[in-house]
């Protein structure tokens, strides 16, 4: 039902000419971004990230003492479940689970294992359940980044925080933090999830085409403002909630 | 249904005998309600419901709509869908897939809506036998402590009320929406939904998690703002007389106003 070119026609030349998007950010600048931790009082770590008008929330569960069948002896396993609600999309998404979610479940797992402390937690299992209650794009990198302060705000130990956000290319120019109308009328997209204190990358994708220099930059501006936007916004947030500026997570 | 370990159904049998919940509330009062809509902005319609300050429960509603073909025996009336799914560990008891719970609770709304005839089903259709607004309220209940019938049924009505549907326009054969510019879903009544559970003889309204599953009954009503009562439903093992019933029956008219204006004063300050 998306027509493309009538998408394009809508952008206000005037924007255009100033150097703005479609709805009015500059090139390098992400949608409003709001975080709560600890939304779901059942659970042992959970939060709500809202970048515009994606909004997920993320639920942790654990560790707890995993089925024999699937334990392993070492460390624990981490399971992590990507849901998209019925009415989080344009068109009702049917509420059977289709292969994109089982997609990002995966590159979330993925993104966050190696940051996760599991060897502290042998025979033990966590569940992650994602849950993107209102999709505007970004949602696989909105939702790594709940995810990992869901996991934080459940006291499970981690190397650093992961964070998540996508770059890319929307009329010939590199962009961050493409919404779903960029999405559609973009060039290419690239989300990435950044451990913001060990400066090092745990999940890139691409779709599009970048030349190189292109694909050097966007992921640089991405890098530039996690480190610079949105880390401070999550730290302030979890010292909010948990104690002085002072204290261990200045080292 | 489960079990509550023995010391804990101890403390809510000791409380309701005092006449009181657990947090000290008496047994007719609510927890405070607080309903926040937009909750989803990509929804029509959307809402955030909490019951309670602290260990509050939580519905999240969201409201589809959607051109579908009619259902067979119904060709010139639009359709309504409900369903209610508590997330994994919304509950202290996993419940990974749908339970039996969800499916009474989406059941017993989906009757209260359809049955108070709040929705003009006729006017939702776009092309007789061919094109229907199909409406889907869907529902994930965040956070279960106690009461989730009631949060349900309002959060059900508050997304309803918030919802604004795309207009449909005609080019030949086909069916275009029009995005831009959308009108608020037509409602005729709220209904609300008013659940009483019994302990030991008391009954009580908006019981605590570990008060709904002590109770050996839950009496559910659906009311019109008309006094109406659109909607039964019982639970649980528990038998009562017809002088209970005829006493509930008032109780739940009394008690659905004040529901309802939590409904609509918190809609009216939002918008």
């Amino acid at each position: 039902m998306v027509n493309e070119r009538l998408l394009k026609s809508l952008i206000n030349p005037e924007l255009r000419k100033e150097g703005k998007r479609h709805d009015g950010r500059r090139r390098d600048q992400y949608r409003d971004f709001e975080v709560l931790i600890g939304v779901v009082e059942r659970a042992q770590g959970s939060a709500l990230v809202r970048l515009g008008k994606t909004h997920v929330l993320a639920v942790v569960h654990g560790p707890y003492e995993a089925p024999r069948h699937v334990a392993l002896p070492d460390r624990a396993i981490l399971n992590v479940v990507y849901r998209t609600v019925t009415y989080a999309v344009m068109k009702r998404k049917k509420p059977t689970i289709s292969k994109r979610e089982r997609e990002l479940s995966r590159i979330i797992r993925e993104a966050l294992e190696g940051v996760v402390f599991l060897d502290r937690y042998p025979r033990s299992q966590i569940d992650v359940y994602v849950y993107v209650i209102s999709s505007h794009g970004g949602s696989r990198t909105t939702g790594c980044t709940a995810a990992a302060l869901a996991l934080a705000d459940a006291g499970i130990p981690m190397k650093d925080l992961v964070i998540g956000l996508a770059g890319g290319k929307v009329e010939g120019h590199v962009v961050v933090d493409l919404d779903d109308i960029e999405d559609k009328i973009g060039d290419a997209d690239l989300p990435l999830m950044y451990l913001p204190n060990l400066k090092k990358l745990s999940m890139i994708q691409a779709d599009g085409i970048f030349t190189r220099d292109e694909l050097i930059a966007a992921v640089r501006a991405v890098v530039d403002r996690i480190e610079k936007g949105l880390y401070p916004t999550i730290r302030e947030t979890i010292m909010r909630k948990y104690g002085s500026d002072s204290d261990v997570y200045d080292r | 249904m489960f079990t509550i370990d023995k010391i804990t159904e101890k403390r809510v049998r000791e409380a309701i005998k005092r006449g009181e919940h657990l947090d000290g509330r008496d047994l007719m009062e609510f927890r405070p309600i607080y309903i926040e809509k937009g909750f989803s902005p990509v929804a029509e319609g959307s809402a955030l419901v909490r019951f309670g300050d602290v260990r509050s429960t939580k519905v999240l509603a969201g409201v589809k709509c959607e051109v579908e073909a009619p259902y067979e025996d119904s060709p010139d009336e639009g359709f309504i869908n409900v369903m209610v799914e508590r997330m994994p560990y919304a509950s202290p008891f996993k419940m990974r897939e749908l339970d039996d719970e969800d499916i009474i609770i989406s059941r017993v709304v989906d009757r209260i809506i359809r049955s108070s005839e709040a929705i003009p089903f006729e006017e939702l259709v776009i092309e007789v036998g061919k094109h229907v607004w199909g409406i889907y309220v869907e529902m994930d209940v965040l956070d279960d402590f106690g009461n989730v019938m009631d949060a349900a049924g309002l959060a059900a009505m508050a997304a309803l009320m918030d919802a604004k549907m795309p207009i449909v326009r005609r080019e030949g054969e086909e069916i275009i929406l029009d995005d831009s510019e959308r009108v608020p879903l037509k409602l005729l009544k709220r209904p609300v939904t008013i659940s009483f559970y019994r302990i030991d003889g008391h009954r009580l309204v908006d019981p605590l998690f570990e008060e709904e599953h002590v109770a050996d009954i839950r009496l559910t009503f659906g009311v019109t703002e008309r006094g109406e009562i659109c909607g039964i439903h019982k639970s649980g093992p528990g038998l009562f007389t017809m002088k209970e019933f005829e006493d509930l029956v008032d109780n739940a008219i009394r008690l659905s106003n004040y529901l309802r204006k939590r409904l609509e004063r918190i809609l009216k300050i939002a918008s």
